[in-house]
């Protein structure tokens, strides 16, 4: 065990265990900002959105019976919001977090 | 859309067999592994330097695991209602059929019931069998393209109700024939059969 640990400290020291990413190397970086965090939720809510207006003709046009379009609808909504609010607020913690 | 006359009444809607949506969920599944599978490899390999964060880490990589959620949350609406709008509508009168591929492809068509000549199930091994699923094969009357129901969740039952509608429309038709030529000695015309 004591040897086990040794071994582990002795990697650390000489930076084994993390093996150089070449990205990182060639300091390519991907800096995470709370815009960023707004643009993704922005396209996903564009992406929702278009999907929204599809899967909504499509239930009212082709669905067979009122009820049950009733309960998609009710559902799908309630749910996509439940996800938007929790990213909305996920991005703006992210901002207050600086 | 279906056309459904004034004066007729729809008996049954029919759907895929639940266990065809299995295969939808197995896919979801694997869609929400993927962000334990990312962080699993976020941590192992060296890829946590490639990102550099304003604010905290945590905070962003649960929004980006929400994100994959809602993602997934939309793909499974897109299943569901594929699975949703492939339909099976049995009426007094007539049988729609409805094939959804995808959201802009959609293959619709509808026999009058006394059109049906042979009505055929296929069950196609253990699973099918057990979980009594299969496909409805409907042959009808001239040359119109035969109806092939896959996957249809209790088929006898439904080939059983199809075969008495089947029965009611040509008894009901065979006595409007009846009717007419009745009225038609009633009325001193010759009957075309004389």
């Amino acid at each position: 065990m004591r040897y086990a640990r040794r071994q582990v400290a002795h990697l650390e020291s000489h930076s084994l265990i993390m093996i150089p990413s070449p990205l990182a190397e060639q300091s390519f970086h991907i800096l995470v900002t709370p815009t960023l965090l707004f643009g993704v939720m922005a396209l996903l809510l564009l992406g929702w959105s278009v999907f929204t207006l599809i899967v909504q003709y499509h239930w009212k046009n082709y669905g067979t019976g009122k009820l049950e379009v009733f309960t998609m609808n009710f559902f799908y909504l309630v749910g996509s919001l439940l996800f938007i609010a929790f990213l909305a607020a996920l991005a703006i913690l992210y901002h207050l977090s600086k | 859309m279906i056309e459904i006359d004034q004066n007729e009444r729809v008996l049954r809607t029919v759907r895929k067999h639940w266990f065809i949506l299995l295969s939808d969920l197995f896919l979801l599944v694997i869609c929400l592994a993927v962000p334990v599978v990312f962080l699993f490899t976020l941590r192992l390999l060296p890829l946590g330097a490639l990102f550099s964060w304003t604010g905290s880490p945590a905070i962003a990589q649960g929004f980006f695991i929400v994100a994959w959620l809602f993602i997934v949350w939309i793909i499974a609406w897109a299943l569901w209602t594929n699975y949703y709008l492939d339909v099976l509508v049995i009426t007094d009168k007539r049988i729609f059929t409805v094939e959804q591929h995808g959201f802009f492809r959609r293959t619709s068509s509808s026999f009058r019931i006394d059109r049906i000549q042979n009505t055929t199930i296929v069950q196609k091994g253990i699973i099918q069998t057990l979980l009594n699923f299969g496909t409805i094969h409907l042959e009808t009357a001239g040359e119109s393209e035969n109806f092939i129901g896959t996957f249809i969740a209790n088929p006898y039952e439904i080939k059983k109700s199809i075969n008495k509608m089947h029965d009611t429309a040509i008894e009901k038709s065979q006595l409007v024939h009846t009717g007419d030529s009745t009225s038609d000695v009633l009325a001193g015309n010759d009957s075309p059969l004389l």
